[in-house]
């Protein structure tokens, strides 16, 4: 009789849970890094995380074909089922091997580490020369667009924040989006966004004037003068400013503004202006800005250079808290002593200008995350090491049974 | 077993196939940030060319490069290539820190406001009429202008923080009438306070220089 086959659920399950799909898993994580890490050469390391390691799918290229692969996103979610399915879940519970349950335990709360770390970080830096203060940060390499309603004396409550997650889409050649909010008494449409408009030296040559239209065949639309040209991009992700075309809109359909956003200094921010609803607004691309809880005052930046010559040998920021416009503690920090306070961590990252001369003012750079799972990889390993010594030790003890079982049947046998 | 996965994996793949169509939709915000109490403060009301290049509105006003003036270019000046905003553009010094620009603005804007604006890139606070009254005057182009002469910490538009120990010197023609318009006219010398004050005898001359073409013609 022949045998019945299994129910499809179970067909499923035994494939998420087994071997096979772990050993396909492992292999194209293996591909991916292989590809991951020659990309970062053509694309820079930032594009090359994006594409291979924090995506679903991406489109390659093997020679001239178009493929489509898995990213390293996936195939971590599905080792991170097929791990639990399968080294937990459907794995044999016996005393004899805990070590390996707890080890399996510790390896999955490390890819839920990852997983909280890639979603929940806040990442971006503080620039301060002395006396200065400051209570946000800004990201490097993602931009956003903040929308904020002002009061009359000009300032601002809070901010719409479109991240880069949203304007991503918009890379696209011929995407438009339309962004509103129940708050805003208008709507704006962004199109025609282009990842950068500098050359190699930083200049705005992706923003051309209208009387040197003749030069740029491909520019788009002049408004006030002005268009957007998009321009090679950096590898050095960081150096690469946005513009994009904007058009707001009133929800009776009223034009309000037509203009362009051009990728603005964090430090002298100068938004498009929109009346609206009797109220003012400002719309700004700029570095995606996180708010700290406390401010940062520097008092004192201290750097020593390697004797004769220019090269930083060590270097380091003292600082207040500042809490409620007050200075409160005063923290040291220094190349491999942050400063930790309320869940983020403040590195001594770099220092500048650049290009300063002997006896130059500068200013120090902190670079500021906030990560929840900042230690959880720290602990996931301690479990994969105490997992691990259990099952060695279980395995050892074993080990001396059997022998000293098979000395005894020795010596009786003799 | 591998023909369900299969399957399952196809249909993702169309669907992501699919999605590589440019978006064109509407979409909601949802993040908000509340501001810190120490966020720098925005510049508001600025039209496109202000906003993209960070000039004032002065340089933005300023015209096209065929401008109907002349002028002579002291010795140690590097001219620097010329824009819609600057008529004359020049920068002097070792790492060229310093600069020195002449511009025209339709309109004026008061004589005050541009000193004050001037005063504010200085780190100064402003000054009232009487003030403005007392400042020296100097033959410049048509007239006389108002002579300027400012120390502190300056900081150019747009830039990340202010520079220390900077010196400007400034000669500003107050607003006049040329055909339907008004216009005012700028020289300002920017650097550091040293090298500005090195300078002085060659930023007299590049004003006293300065001349309409068809005046010579």
């Amino acid at each position: 009789m022949a045998k019945a086959p299994k129910p499809l659920w179970l067909r499923i399950y035994n494939f998420l849970s087994g071997y096979t799909l772990a050993v396909i898993l492992l292999s194209i994580l293996l591909v991916l890094t292989y590809l991951g890490t020659m990309a970062q050469v053509e694309v820079g390391l930032y594009d090359a995380s994006e594409k291979y390691f924090e995506s679903f799918f991406l489109k390659d290229k093997i020679g001239p074909v178009p493929i489509v692969l898995p990213g390293v996103y996936l195939v971590s979610v599905l080792l991170f089922l097929n791990l639990l399915l399968g080294a937990i879940i459907r794995a044999r519970k016996s005393w004899k091997r805990p070590g390996m349950l707890i080890a399996h335990g510790g390896i999955l709360y490390i890819l839920f580490a990852g997983f909280v770390a890639f979603h929940f970080t806040e990442e971006g830096s503080m620039m301060l020369y002395e006396g200065d203060r400051a209570d946000e940060i800004y990201n490097l390499t993602d931009w956003s667009i903040e929308v904020a309603r002002h009061d009359a004396d000009g300032k601002r409550k809070a901010a719409l924040v479109i991240g880069e997650e949203d304007l991503k889409p918009l890379w696209e050649k011929g995407a438009r989006r339309t962004f509103f909010h129940q708050g805003m008494p208008f709507e704006f449409e962004i199109y025609s966004y282009s990842r950068n408009v500098t050359n190699s030296k930083g200049q705005l040559t992706g923003v051309p004037l209208e009387k040197d239209r003749g030069k740029y065949p491909d520019a788009g639309e002049f408004i006030d003068g002005l268009a957007v040209v998009p321009q090679k991009e950096s590898k050095t992700r960081e150096a690469n400013v946005p513009a994009t075309y904007i058009k707001v809109k009133e929800v009776s359909g009223k034009v309000l503004a037509h203009s362009i956003l051009v990728g603005a200094n964090p430090f002298a921010p100068r938004p498009l202006t929109v009346e609206a609803g009797g109220q003012t607004w400002s719309i700004d691309l700029t570095r995606r800005r996180y708010s700290l809880p406390f401010g940062i005052e520097l008092i004192k930046f201290t750097k020593e250079d390697h004797p004769g010559t220019a090269r930083a040998r060590e270097y380091a920021s003292d600082v207040y808290r500042v809490d409620d416009g007050e200075t409160t503690d005063k923290y040291h920090i220094s190349m491999n002593k942050p400063m930790r306070y309320a869940g983020y961590t403040l590195y001594q990252a770099s220092w500048g200008p650049p290009d300063a001369k002997p006896g130059d003012r500068l200013y120090t750079s902190l670079a500021v995350s906030r990560n929840p799972a900042d230690q959880w990889p720290k602990y996931g390993t301690y479990v994969i090491s105490f997992g691990m010594v259990v099952h060695f030790l279980q395995k050892l003890f074993a080990h001396l049974r059997r022998s000293a079982r098979s000395r005894k049947k020795k010596e009786v046998a003799q | 077993m591998l023909v369900p996965v299969a399957r399952a994996f196809l249909v993702l793949l169309l669907a992501v196939l699919a999605a590589c169509k440019p978006v064109n939709d509407r979409k909601e915000i949802k993040t908000v940030r509340k501001m810190g109490k120490l966020a720098p403060d925005v510049e508001l009301g600025l039209d496109l060319m202000e906003r993209v290049s960070g000039k004032s509105q002065e340089e933005a006003n300023a015209g096209a490069s065929d401008v109907p003036f002349a002028w002579d270019v002291p010795d140690g000046w590097q001219v620097v290539p010329g824009s819609a905003m600057r008529m004359a553009n020049f920068s002097f010094g070792e790492s060229a820190e310093g600069q020195c620009y002449f511009t025209m603005l339709r309109g004026g804007g008061g004589l005050l406001l541009n000193l004050n604006r001037w005063r504010g890139q200085m780190g100064l606070d402003p000054v009232d009429e009487a003030a403005l009254a007392a400042l020296p005057d100097r033959r410049f182009l048509f007239g006389n202008g108002k002579f300027i002469e400012l120390e502190g910490e300056f900081k150019p538009m747009g830039a990340i923080e202010s520079l220390p120990g900077y010196k400007m010197l400034g000669l500003i023609m107050p607003e006049m009438d040329m055909g339907d318009i008004k216009v005012a006219f700028f020289v300002k010398m920017t650097g550091p306070k040293a090298l500005v004050e090195s300078e002085l005898e060659n930023f007299n001359a590049f004003c006293a220089s300065l001349r309409m073409k068809r005046a010579r013609q």
